[in-house]
């Protein structure tokens, strides 16, 4: 048992330090060899985890080989456009001023109903609508309708939009992000008096509190159910 | 471009300390085999303290190492090695002449074992 729980804790840090260390993306959308790490990583570590007989450094080394091999793809990648195309491969182009490409959607064993299903997500029923359909390295379709089908933009309209920024979290499930309310250069004082003009009489009461640059709060107080 | 240099060093580190590895558990088998055969014909000799002498010889080299082997190689291995040498040792203890060569055949089995699985090989990567 006790073998097992170290063992645990050892394999769960290597994989922690490897997907941190492979960035952000590995948690999103992945290229094909960060998808084979990712994958491979999760299956090799599961075996010395399951079975005390076999050493933890079986586990260990291809975690960390791997590792490194993903991190000289990345960095050869960066480097060199041909090693990019091939181990990412190039974006594919499915539909073109409206024209399905039935040679790239056959190359990439895309089929119409997986197509129509990507379209109909982007709020798209007619074909004809699209200028470009491209189906990107990492297996989504980014979508590019004719101008005139296009949504309109404020720009367009000539129509001024008030920016109230990014909103700014202060309550976060009653404790309150001093960090964030300093940034904003507020203090307690500032906060208490918001929560009293609210009826609130402590923080620990609030679900979530945020505000934006213009000053607007966004305020939920916690529910209470029995 | 440093991340890359660390990540490559860090690739050949493992690479040597593998290539070590073989080398080491290759000389530590050899080893073994040797003082079981040396064991096995002062057995036959009828020489019975000395041959028990040299599978107590083989069975401290074996256990002095187990801090290293355990991280090494599989734990099985490990056992059916040892439990390979005390049945020999009991072989010869018993004087059992029949029974010497047969036990010391599947010692040497176990370390061979070892020693090749531990080796690049075709066999061994496929």
């Amino acid at each position: 048992m006790a073998i097992s729980f170290i063992r645990t804790l050892i394999i769960f840090s290597a994989i922690i330090i490897a997907m941190r260390l492979m960035g952000k993306r590995q948690l999103g959308e992945l290229e094909p060899s960060e998808l084979v790490v990712a994958v491979l990583i999760s299956d090799i570590t599961s075996h010395p985890l399951q079975n005390n007989n076999s050493p933890l450094l079986y586990g260990l080394i291809p975690v960390f080989t791997l590792l490194c091999c993903e991190i000289l793809i990345s960095g050869a990648t960066v480097k060199s456009i041909k090693f990019r195309e091939f181990m990412c491969g190039t974006p594919s182009i499915i539909i073109e001023k409206g024209k399905l490409n039935q040679h790239e959607m056959k190359k990439n064993r895309l089929t119409i109903d997986e197509l129509t299903v990507e379209l109909r997500k982007k709020g798209i029923l007619d074909i004809s609508t699209v200028r470009h359909a491209i189906l990107e390295t990492d297996g989504s379709l980014s979508i590019l309708p004719y101008p005139s089908e296009a949504p309109v933009t404020p720009r367009q309209m000539d129509l001024n939009v008030d920016d109230n920024g990014y909103p700014v979290i202060l309550i976060s499930d009653g404790r309150i992000l001093e960090n964030n309310l300093r940034a904003l250069g507020k203090n307690l004082g500032w906060l208490n008096k918001q929560l009293n003009s609210k009826g609130i009489k402590h923080a620990a009461q609030v679900f979530i509190m945020a505000i934006d640059q213009n000053n607007n709060i966004y305020f939920a107080p916690k529910e209470n159910r029995k | 471009m440093k991340k890359e240099i660390i990540a490559g060093v860090f690739l050949l580190v493992i690479l040597v300390a593998c290539l070590i590895n073989i080398y080491f558990i290759s000389e530590l088998t050899d080893e073994m085999i040797q003082l079981i055969e040396d064991a096995e014909k002062l057995a036959s000799a009828e020489s019975w303290e000395t041959a028990a002498a040299r599978i107590e010889t083989a069975l401290k080299l074996w256990t002095d190492k187990d801090g290293y082997t355990a991280v090494v190689l599989s734990h099985d291995d490990i056992d059916e090695a040892t439990e390979a040498l005390y049945e020999l040792l009991s072989k010869i203890n018993a004087q059992s002449i029949d029974d010497i060569t047969g036990a010391a055949q599947i010692a040497i089995t176990c370390f061979e074992h070892i020693a090749t699985d531990e080796q690049i090989s075709f066999s061994s990567v496929f």
